[in-house]
């Protein structure tokens, strides 16, 4: 192919076309003029595609139903009906469009071939291709000058698209037998690709030669290797330079997508495998994306629900790579998928519904129900009927809902090919869908719209606007929301204060609404400007509605020209909207004084919010800043700073009056907080005004203004004090210097007693200032001894600590400690420490005021006691006499610390401990501290039956405990008293015990008979036992029978065997003994006692005694009369009797085994 | 009083859109003018414009704090006047506020009191403060107050009257407490204001609202009308 291409000649018309390329085919592929003036008489006036505006959709949450419109074109339709009906045309099978054009194909064989303004240009129909059937695939050449045709029994012919000439004839262009299925022109002119039935893809190329025409076709792809059932070359006007000398086409088998390149060399570059899906085909878009700055070639491949992006990079000519960028999945399965602009995805599912997607936030923006446009389907050229078939399963099956050739799409359009009339849908531009949604009166969605928008829309957004305020009546309540939202969006308070008010001031609910709607974005910063007017009626409805903490910031955020202010600040005044009063009045009188001048008759101590807001206002005039928010003019600060000032120390106020007092504003403001009045003063003598000489000499002044003011009784002495510490602090830190009069009238006061109580935080400040002048060495001219005695007397324990540390006069500072409400508990700190030290005498201390430390804390007392005094445990237990929950608590620490306390306290404690814990007696009697007898009469005296018994236990008194036990009820208890009696006592002890139990439980029955058998059973033979039960129900005993039954049977068992096995015993031995006896003995012949030979040498008859043991001697030396009783002297044994006495020992132990077991029933119930 | 429609010039978009234009006739042209009242404190500022907007007149009328903001709408021929009216407080702590309201003003009524003397004096310092910082189109009328107590009178009205001339003011003795002139001021001020369409974007408005809500405005001397 590439060699044909070579030669071709210089006059050949695409070779001329070629040489243009660079210059004449850069056609956008999108959108010319003369088309869009089409849609234009059907939409709108706005003709031009607003890509940018598209925008706007990705931020659209709700679903307008205004992004897609639908029409039918009307001259195209009614042309291809006319010709149905009087050329017999058949109906539509194929659309194409290329820049002017759009031809439809038919069943019949005809092309009709329309221009931009649906006027039919030509009708092709050649009958010699009328056994060629329906045409099955359309495709015109980039710059639309040619039509490639392709018929469903497999003839392709080109035809001149300016005048409906054939051009060339293909009729063996491919595969025979099959029909084409598509046909798409590359982006050189002269190649083209055609796949058919067969799943077989051809390029055909096309000459001119010497003006003759001719063309040539190869296979690229063969369908035996995989059907290929889509293939889309990429013409997009991308890199002209690039694409000229590249041919790529992506294609789709049935199982993969894969790119190839079919110029200069065919070459795979990707594949990837497709979802296996069998009912629905794969899908194959280009679409030049923008990426980065560069608007990129992007590759969008799906089947079923799957849509993936692969992006294309190139590097110079060569170097061509393919990246995936992103898969949606959807939960639909679509047949049909096109791009509307560069960021929509157009996808019909398989119900005919057609998704708009936005590619970026991959949502779907809209739905549009295509049923009555009734797709064409070209399922019959997939499947080849006209010409039998031929085709796969696999293949026919996906063609099922093929409609590759039925929807044709050009930049925001999409023309979709219905059976009966041809359909364009159209993404709307941001205007026209204003347009739309107001033509339709949804003016909710309409302005939300119009209020997205912000960059040089505004002119459209308010026209917009006033068309809504002229065509709504009756406004509703979703518009009149949007319309506010879109006039604050676009700034437009004319509108906003002036149409829209009108067309909301005679409804109530809709004023109501519309005031809320302003308060919400003025509080909210987003709104500050509106006409006096509507200010002032807002502020008056603000008024009305009582909620004055909005309309404080309302008045806070509003810009100050546009408000009432005589309005205003008398509302202020009415509702004490203080910030906002000292806001508008600091703002635009700038007359910062007036705030303290105007509420000085409102500012009382009771009066907490004004008194604070006129402290934090001072407090920010004095340093330079605005109140409530913001600053003070950089030129005013430093008058601000002088008014304010001046004002605090005015002597009298405007509206002077006999029986008004020195400095009215800075006295109210003293009298109301002299703590945070002073803090402020010291906050504002950091400032510059204060600083330097007449700093210092301001500072002075404003102290003796204050020394002044405060003085009783009008001020009490708990501020008389915190003036005096603020001198302190201003003396020490040598912020100020005063005479020394008025500096000792001040020192007197800072020690002077109080005559009530003064809170803590102002006791403690005393005591530091006390501190800070003595460590400052100011009060040197008052001796040690007065000092302490002042300190003690104004209870300034710390100072009165510090100076007796001074004087080395250590014995007194515990108490020093002790009698400081504040530092109380911070002695045993001061003990722990010094507790080693011998000249602070802590134990004398510890000892005397044990009683006051006690009462701080009996934890850490105890613990000091513990580890420092144990020895002194006896007599602090004699101090705490009289108080016994203190003594109580201190022994129980002690108890807690494990210590061992001797008896007599131990005695004490648990009478204590009867009193107060009574739970915890018994577990402490059962730490046997106690002599048993003392401790017995305290637990009885306090009738503590459980602790009586354990002590009688202990004292071993068990019947006595049992009683005791039993008596109360704790059978329990009982129960394990003679479980442990069992173990302490002989048998017999141990069984009355249990008897004295089952006596008593006989009759009160507390216990169930079951329990109470289970618990004695190992302890009292069964017979004993049921001796005790009567009476009862046999259930209680039954499993109790049954189980002496099964020991009986068991018994009898081992009995039997123990028999067996003794009398096998018995065979054996006697089977032994016999077996001795027959044996042999030797002797020596001397008798064993004699020593004489037993042989009778002289023939004399001797008796001879023989044993079994070898020994043998004369009968006449044995001295034993009867010698069958006789034991061999030498062995002393009785040799007869040996074998019995070894069998009845045998016996019985084993006997008296038997009598000794107790049934063991224990496991049994 | 006519009520005109209130959407005199149709937007452009309605038009296109062949929305019926509505059958306002063709006088529905609205100027909307902001004036400001200045002058020494208790005058009658606010009693004239309390006059004025609503044909009321109280004898203790309370002191302006700052400055209050007042509507009221005329009629001129073939022309709607609506004046915005920002009444400031004479007061001299809030001298430093006139100048929010004076900048962009379109007209000033300097007011003083007849029957003081030093009030005229400071009528004029004001005068000659708006010449120099107002807006040099500014229709500046000079309003002597309190003719009712023309017994008491301090300044003549010839003195007056020459000054206006000299600095050329309107000029015109009023009683807020009679009535006398205060309507006629006003009026005499919006014929002499620039009628054009001043303010395109602010068409549209109806002006009943304002009316219903002013109702003595209603009940004027039909002289807005004639």
């Amino acid at each position: 192919m590439s060699t044909d291409c070579e030669e071709d000649d210089a006059d050949s018309l695409f070779d001329i076309n070629l040489k243009i390329n660079d210059s004449e085919f850069d056609i956008p592929s999108v959108a010319t003029p003369s088309l869009e003036s089409i849609l234009s008489d059907m939409e709108s006036e706005d003709g031009s595609i607003d890509n940018a505006s598209l925008n706007s959709f990705q931020s659209t949450d709700m679903k307008l139903h205004s992004v897609l419109s639908h029409c039918i074109l009307q001259g195209i339709t009614s042309q291809i009906t006319s010709a149905r009906e009087r050329v017999g045309a058949g109906w539509a099978t194929v659309i194409a469009n290329r820049l002017k054009f759009i031809a439809v194909g038919t069943s019949h064989g005809f092309i009709l071939n329309f221009d931009a303004e649906q006027n039919l240009c030509w009708c092709y129909h050649d009958s010699g291709t009328d056994d060629q059937g329906a045409i099955s695939a359309l495709a015109f050449n980039l710059d639309s000058t040619r039509l490639l045709a392709g018929y469903e029994r497999s003839y392709i012919v080109m035809i001149d698209v300016t005048n409906g000439n054939v051009l060339r004839r293909l009729p063996d262009a491919h595969a025979p037998q099959s029909s084409v299925l598509h046909l798409r022109f590359t982006f050189k002119n002269n190649l083209a690709l055609c796949g058919d039935s067969r799943g077989c893809v051809f390029s055909l190329t096309f000459h001119r030669r010497l003006g003759v025409r001719s063309w040539n076709s190869r296979c690229l792809f063969s369908g035996a290797t995989g059907e290929v059932c889509v293939f889309e070359p990429l013409v997009h006007d991308y890199d002209t330079n690039f694409l000229s000398q590249n041919v790529l086409v992506a294609m789709a088998t049935m199982s993969k997508v894969i790119v190839i390149s079919v110029y200069p060399q065919v070459k795979c570059l990707y594949s990837r495998p497709l979802p296996r899906v069998s009912t629905s085909l794969p899908l194959l878009c280009w679409q030049l994306i923008p990426m980065t700055k560069m608007r990129q070639p992007v590759l969008t491949w799906g089947r079923g629900s799957e849509i993936n992006f692969t992006r294309l990079i190139i590097h110079g000519t060569k170097n061509i790579k393919l990246v995936a960028l992103k898969t949606i999945q959807l939960s639909y399965s679509f047949i049909a998928m096109e791009w509307l602009s560069m960021q929509h995805l157009a996808l019909i599912d398989s119900r005919e519904n057609l998704h708009l997607i936005d590619v970026r936030s991959e949502k779907e923006l809209e739905t549009v129900e295509l049923e009555n446009v009734e797709l064409v389907y070209s399922s019959a050229h997939f499947k080849a009927l006209a010409i039998g078939g031929g085709v796969s399963e696999a293949f026919s099956l996906a063609g099922e809902k093929a409609c590759y050739n039925s929807l044709s799409s050009r930049g925001d359009q999409l023309f979709l090919l219905g059976t009966q009339a041809v359909h364009l849908i159209k993404l709307r531009s941001w205007s026209e869908r204003l347009m739309y949604l107001s033509e339709r009166g949804r003016w909710a969605d309409a302005l939300s719209l119009a209020a997205e928008e912000g960059n040089n829309r505004e002119k459209i957004a308010t026209l917009l606007l006033q068309r809504y305020l002229v065509n709504v009546d009756v406004v509703d309540k979703e518009s009149l929301i949007a319309a506010v939202n879109c006039c604050v969006k676009l700034n437009q308070v004319d509108v906003l204060c002036n149409e829209l008010w009108d067309a909301v001031s005679n409804d109530f609910f809709m004023k109501e609404l519309y005031y809320s709607l302003l308060t919400d974005y003025i509080v909210n910063s987003k709104l500050s400007r509106l006409t006096p007017f509507i200010t002032q009626s807002l502020v008056a409805h603000l008024e009305s509605k009582r909620d004055v903490q909005i309309l404080e910031n309302v008045l806070l955020m509003l810009e100050l020209d546009c408000l009432d202010l005589h309005q205003a600040l008398n509302i202020c005044r009415r509702h004490k909207l203080y910030n906002a009063w000292i806001h508008l009045t600091t703002k635009t009188i700038g007359d910062y004084a007036s705030p303290l001048t105007e509420f000085l008759s409102e500012l009382t101590p009771f009066n907490q919010r004004l008194g604070n807001t006129m402290l934090v206002y001072v407090s920010s005039c004095l340093a330079g800043l605005g109140y409530p928010n913001g600053n003070i003019p950089k030129e005013c600060i430093k008058k601000v700073k002088f008014d304010v000032l001046r004002c605090l120390e005015t002597l009298h106020s405007i509206n002077y009056k006999e029986n008004e007092k020195t400095y009215p504003y800075l006295r109210a403001l003293l009298k109301f907080n002299i703590r945070e009045c002073l803090n402020v003063i010291e906050l504002a003598f950091t400032e510059v005004e204060f600083s330097g000489e007449m700093g210092l000499l301001q500072r002075n002044r404003l102290v003796k203004i204050l020394m002044e003011i405060v003085t009783p009784p009008e001020f009490s002495e708990c501020e008389e004090i915190n003036l005096a510490c603020f001198i302190c602090r201003l003396v020490t830190s040598d912020r100020i210097n005063l005479e020394d009069n008025l500096l000792g009238i001040n020192f007197e006061k800072l020690m002077q007693s109080t005559s009530g109580p003064i809170n803590l935080r102002d006791q403690m400040e005393r005591e530091q200032s006390w501190l800070d002048l003595i460590i400052s060495n100011r009060l040197k001219n008052i001796s040690s001894d007065d000092m302490i005695k002042r300190a003690l007397e104004s209870k300034c324990f710390r100072v009165a600590e510090y100076l007796y540390n001074l004087d080395k006069n250590y014995c007194r500072i515990v108490e020093c400690y002790l009698n400081d409400m504040i530092r109380k508990n911070e002695v045993f700190d001061y003990i722990v420490k010094y507790i080693d030290v011998n000249e602070r005498c802590i134990r004398d201390q510890f000892s005397s005021h044990f009683s006051e430390i006690i009462t701080i804390d009996h934890r850490k007392t105890v613990e000091i006691v513990v580890e420092y005094f144990p020895e002194l445990i006896p007599q602090f237990c004699d101090t705490l006499e009289g108080d016994d929950n203190l003594r109580f608590q201190f022994l129980d620490g002690l108890i807690n610390c494990d210590v061992k306390l001797p008896s007599n306290i131990s005695e004490i404690y648990l009478d204590l401990l009867c009193v107060y814990q009574k739970e915890k007696v018994k577990e402490f009697v059962e730490q046997r501290l106690c002599t048993v007898k003392s401790a017995l009469e305290i637990t009885q005296k306090y009738d503590l039956h459980e602790a009586t018994a354990i002590l009688l236990e202990q004292d071993g008194e068990w019947f006595e405990a049992l009683e005791l036990y039993l008596d109360h009820g704790f059978v329990d208890r009982a129960l394990n008293l003679c479980i442990r009696g069992t173990e302490h006592l002989d048998s017999d002890e141990a069984k009355k015990l249990w008897i004295f139990l089952l006596e008593h439980e006989k009759n009160n029955k507390s216990i169930s008979l079951r329990q109470l058998l289970h618990s004695t059973a190992p302890y009292i033979h069964s017979s004993q036992l049921l001796d005790f039960i009567f009476n009862v129900n046999f259930c209680d005993i039954k499993t109790s029978l049954l189980e002496i039954y099964t020991d009986y049977l068991i018994d009898t068992y081992l009995n039997t065997i123990n028999l067996k096995l003794l009398g096998e015993d018995i065979q054996q031995s006697l089977a032994k003994a016999i077996a001795k006896n027959r044996r042999g003995i030797s002797f020596m012949n001397s008798c064993d006692l004699c020593h004489g030979t037993l042989s009778s040498r002289n023939g004399e008859s001797t008796i001879i005694a023989t044993w079994g043991c070898g020994h043998c001697f004369h009968r006449s030396c044995s001295v034993c009369p009867n010698l069958e009783e006789l034991m061999c002297p030498l062995c002393k044994k009785k040799t007869s009797d040996s074998s019995h006495l070894h069998l009845n020992r045998k016996i019985e132990p084993s006997a008296s085994v038997k009598a000794n077991i107790r049934p063991d029933l224990e496991g049994h119930f | 009083m006519e009520h005109t429609e209130p959407h005199s010039t149709e937007p452009e978009m309605a038009n296109r859109q062949g929305a019926a234009q509505r059958p306002n006739g063709a006088q529905g042209k609205i100027c909307q003018f902001k004036l400001v009242l200045l002058g020494e404190s208790a005058v009658g500022k606010s009693s004239l414009v309390l006059r004025f907007v609503k044909g009321q007149f109280h004898e203790y009328q309370e002191s302006t704090i700052g400055a209050a903001f007042l509507t009221q709408t005329v009629c001129l021929d073939d022309t709607t006047v609506k004046f915005e009216i920002w009444d400031t407080a004479g007061q001299e702590r809030y001298h430093s506020l006139a100048p929010m309201y004076y900048r962009g003003a379109q007209a000033a009524i300097v007011v003083y009191d007849i029957t003081n003397q030093d009030t005229f004096g400071r009528a004029k310092t004001w005068v000659k403060e708006l010449q120099r910082q107002a807006s040099p189109t500014i229709v500046i009328a000079l309003a002597g107050n309190k003719q009712d107590l023309a017994n008491k009178r301090m300044v003549e009205y010839e003195e007056a009257q020459t000054y206006a001339e000299e600095n050329g003011l309107l000029f015109m003795e009023t009683s807020a407490k009679t009535a006398l002139n205060v309507n006629d001021i006003f009026l005499a001020i919006a014929k002499k204001l620039p009628k054009y369409d001043q303010n395109q974007g602010q068409s549209g408005q109806g002006q009943g609202r304002r009316l219903a809500e002013g109702d003595q405005g209603a009940k004027t001397p039909g002289n807005c009308c004639k």
